[in-house]
């Protein structure tokens, strides 16, 4: 099993609901690629409410404009790996925004 | 058969129409309350006092466009099922006095506005 401890970089990437990639949403195609890279693991959350480049509110609270909410995917790793698929994410996510942060694993995996 | 097929396609006009009338108000309005359905609310009650005002006094519309006008397209123009889920939002955010207002509004305001159509079609065309 991976483990994961200690220094390491959590990616985040910031979508919409709608995005495709070759024909499947985008978060969803983000995780296969993700855990097919052998990825210690990925999570999708959705926003409630939210606006991007286009300055154009989505919320869940007005039904109208609920129809293209923010995704986040989240995805921990070692630096060196998450510069590897770089590229890959870079040519996934045509609109959005992709963010490193370092941080810290304190814990990983079952008990 | 022709009936049910008019009132379809008056019904997908109608939705449409509502998904750009409603997406326009929130670019003027903002949105911090349900204006969009507010608006496709209270335009779809004058209107249907007015069309049905019109429809059952005059000839000037047939049975059957009476029909696809307010059964088809004001049907799917307007909606009480969004109103429900966002006053539910609004509730659920604690902010009870909008939740209240979006009902009253959708209801109260609904209602002058069909009687304001109705009056409207009485004033041009008479009628009971």
């Amino acid at each position: 099993m991976k483990t994961l401890a200690g220094e390491q970089v959590m990616m985040r990437i910031f979508i919409g609901e709608s995005d495709q990639y070759e024909g499947r949403p985008l978060y969803q195609a983000l995780v296969e690629f993700f855990r097919k890279e052998g990825f210690a693991g990925a999570t999708v959350f959705r926003g409630i409410m939210g606006f991007g480049a286009k300055s154009r509110i989505h919320t869940a609270n007005l039904l109208r404009l609920s129809q293209d909410l923010p995704i986040v995917v989240e995805v921990v790793e070692s630096q060196q790996n998450l510069e590897s698929v770089l590229p890959t994410i870079e040519k996934m996510v045509a609109e959005g925004m992709v963010t490193l942060e370092k941080t810290h694993v304190i814990r990983y995996g079952p008990a | 058969m022709r009936e049910i097929f008019l009132i379809g396609i008056a019904g997908a006009l109608g939705s449409v129409s509502r998904y750009w009338v409603s997406g326009w108000t929130y670019q003027v309005f903002g949105e911090r309350f349900p204006y969009g359905t507010l608006a496709v609310n209270l335009l779809g009650c004058l209107l249907i006092g007015f069309v049905m005002q019109v429809g059952l006094n005059t000839e000037i519309l047939t049975r059957t466009a009476r029909v696809a006008i307010a059964v088809g397209f004001l049907g799917a123009f307007t909606t009480l099922s969004t109103v429900s889920y966002e006053t539910l939002r609004l509730l659920q955010d604690g902010i009870w006095w909008a939740a209240l207002g979006n009902m009253g509004m959708n209801l109260g305001i609904g209602l002058a506005a069909t009687w304001a159509g109705f009056s409207l079609a009485r004033a041009i065309i008479g009628g009971s």
